[in-house]
């Protein structure tokens, strides 16, 4: 788990490197606003995947599963 | 001349020629014994092989040929036929070679079939040639989901027929309606997108592209094919309704909603499904919807966008459900409760499996990155920017669930000590092949681009477009470390679209059906009877004794035909009529 960290550390900072040298090198850029947003990118892929996941989970997961074998026993009735 | 400067010739030059030569060589040697089942896909191979050479070198133009008072044109090659037909005849190649080891006669058959079925489709040049190799598609890649050979594969395939013959319906309906407001110009062009023809069409090509509620199909039949069959169909149905969208409604304006919702979608189904192929079969939605959403925005960045996605995303989809199958040739498990910790059994397939996620997940170096990147550039520049936002958030659950929930349970996570058997080589090989395309076109992205049809430009690797991917990627990957048990998979189903026709629905249509099932033997007797006596006052009045002497048969009137063929002998006989009506 620790070599995993930081390897996501190393990478954190690639980013931040590469944004700083996009920046610096005057690169255009499109897009809303948030894509002003210094180190916007990070922080959409962190609360962008918990929305996904509560989304999810916390809402479609109750509302739509059913055992495995649901379809099966649903079918097997006509 | 080079004897393979014939490939460059029509009708030589048609890759679709070459897969369907295949086809019959395959039957004809197997059915004579010449070949025998462990080596059928041996020719297959060899005509897919020469499939891609014909198609790397065909040449720009249209052949037609006159069929009643319709031109058909049925090589029609410009820089986006040939780029769709290029990369279906490679996947092609490389799910033969996947699949060699275990390919019977019958799957090898139905594969190259379905497969020049595909290719003839994003060949046609007009709406009848379209539309006779669409259903051509849509009946191989029935048969190639029956080989999956199970019971459950049967009955996925019938309902995977079903829907595909009314898509089939609008999608004809469509082009009839098209037709007739266009005076009989039946070229496959550029649309408007108003009107009826519009809609029906829409309807007809967006079931084959999956768009959400017309998607059920895609999510219940895939992963019931074989491991080789979905390999297959991951790579072609969808696809050739992305080519259709391409060449027709450019810029249609509601196909950057639809897109975005489409990515949505397969993402938020993906992070809750256990069947690991069906989560990739979520994906197949998520990231049509990528291309959905270019085509829809419609400027030449965009366009060059969805079919540069396109061409990616068979490669890498391939490579993904190649993954997937050699999990289930080595464990027998298809579901993500079932597995974990077979890295160090299966070393080799994973990391290959990982190039194709990371490639999925637009990492920079893999080739999702130079075509993703490019559809949301795209989506900036023409001022679509929730879609732009959307279509973010939807590459970062393509990451969570494909590059890091997936791998993780099925490869790492808890060991549970599964027996792993290992893995034929021609199977690592494809695999293999396959992510070296992923690589090759993510270092190298002018070999894919100068195969698009615009002459946009585009650079992906600026410090700006590899900064955002890399933050994405390592944003959602800290939300994984931190939270990935409450991401775990359980073993349930979730209920989606196809609950209309298999669920609650579907009980409720039971006593229509029923009712009309006891209904049929009252409704035949009264036709038949009505039928016969009618029968015998004609004849009593033409030819009095001939009923005694047996020179007319009793009931002429009695022979049967099933229904399918009399619906088909219905909808192609109306079909018919409304078209030489109006043109």
């Amino acid at each position: 788990m620790k070599g995993i960290l930081v390897l996501l550390a190393g990478f954190a900072l690639l980013g931040v490197g590469l944004e700083a040298l996009g920046l610096a090198a005057g690169e255009e850029h499109h897009g809303g606003f948030w894509n002003f947003i210094p180190l916007w990118d990070f922080a959409f892929g962190f609360v962008g995947a918990a929305i996904l996941g509560l989304v999810a989970r916390g809402l479609l997961k109750p509302l739509l599963a059913r055992s495995e074998d649901w379809y099966d026993a649903a079918e097997g009735d006509r | 001349m080079n004897p393979l400067d014939w490939l460059a010739i029509p009708p030589l030059a048609h890759p679709g020629l070459w897969l369907a030569l295949g086809a019959l060589v395959t039957a004809i040697a197997t059915a004579t014994g010449v070949l025998g089942r462990r080596a059928a896909s041996a020719p297959g191979i060899l005509f897919a092989a020469l499939a891609v050479f014909a198609a790397s070198r065909a040449p720009s133009g249209s052949v037609d040929f006159r069929v009643a008072r319709f031109d058909l044109v049925w090589y029609h090659a410009d820089d986006l036929s040939v780029l769709f037909a290029l990369v279906f005849s490679i996947v092609t190649l490389l799910g033969l070679l996947y699949g060699a080891h275990r390919l019977g006669p019958g799957e090898t058959v139905a594969a190259l079939l379905y497969a020049a079925s595909a290719v003839a489709t994003v060949l046609a040049g007009d709406w009848i040639t379209f539309f006779v190799f669409w259903e051509a598609m849509a009946i191989t890649s029935v048969a190639l989901i029956w080989q999956g050979g199970l019971p459950e594969s049967r009955r996925a395939g019938m309902r995977y027929l079903l829907v595909h013959a009314a898509g089939g319906a609008a999608l004809f309906v469509g082009i009839a309606l098209h037709a007739s407001a266009s005076g009989g110009v039946l070229d496959l062009g550029r649309l408007a997108a108003t009107g009826p023809p519009f809609w029906f069409l829409l309807v007809g090509v967006g079931l084959n592209a999956a768009i959400p509620p017309l998607h059920g199909w895609l999510t219940d039949a895939y992963p019931e094919a074989s491991t080789t069959g979905a390999v297959f169909c991951s790579a072609l149905t969808t696809k050739t309704a992305v080519y259709a969208l391409l060449r027709v409604f450019p810029g249609a304006e509601i196909l950057v909603s639809l897109g975005v919702a489409m990515a949505l979608y397969g993402v938020v189904f993906a992070v809750i499904e256990n069947d690991f192929r069906r989560l990739l079969g979520y994906h197949i939605i998520s990231q049509v919807g990528f291309m959905v959403a270019g085509v829809g925005i419609g400027t030449e960045l965009a366009l060059n966008g969805a079919a540069a996605h396109a061409y990616s995303h068979i490669l890498y989809k391939a490579l993904l459900f190649m993954g997937a199958g050699a999990l289930i040739e080595a464990t027998g498990r298809r579901r993500l409760t079932d597995l974990g910790g077979v890295f160090r059994s299966m070393p080799v397939a994973a990391i290959l499996y990982l190039v194709g996620a990371l490639s999925i997940s637009g990492a920079p170096l893999f080739n999702g990155f130079i075509s993703k990147s490019m559809t949301l550039s795209a989506a900036g520049e023409a001022h679509f920017y929730f879609a732009e936002l959307f279509l973010s958030l939807a590459a970062v659950g393509t990451f969570l669930s494909v590059g890091l929930k997936l791998p993780w349970f099925a490869f790492f996570g808890k060991d549970r000590g599964i027996a792993v058997r290992p893995l034929p080589v021609n199977l690592l090989a494809a695999m293999a092949i396959t992510a070296g395309l992923c690589l090759l076109y993510g270092v190298r992205p002018d070999l894919l681009y100068r195969m698009l049809p615009f002459a946009a430009s585009y650079d992906p690797f600026t410090a700006g477009h590899l900064a955002s991917n890399v933050q994405l990627l390592v944003g959602a990957a800290v939300l994984f470390a931190l939270g990935f048990r409450r991401l775990a998979p359980t073993p349930t189903r979730n209920l989606d679209a196809d609950w209309i026709y298999r669920g609650r629905p579907g009980r409720i249509a039971r006593p229509l059906v029923t009712g009309a099932r006891a209904l049929g033997p009252v409704a035949q007797a009264v036709r038949s009877g009505a039928l016969t006596a009618a029968n015998r006052a004609i004849v009593r009045l033409a030819a009095p004794g001939a009923l005694a002497t047996g020179a007319v048969r009793r009931d002429p009137f009695s022979f049967r035909t099933p229904i399918g063929r009399t619906v088909l002998l219905a909808a192609m006989v109306v079909g018919w009529l409304l078209l030489a009506s109006r043109l």
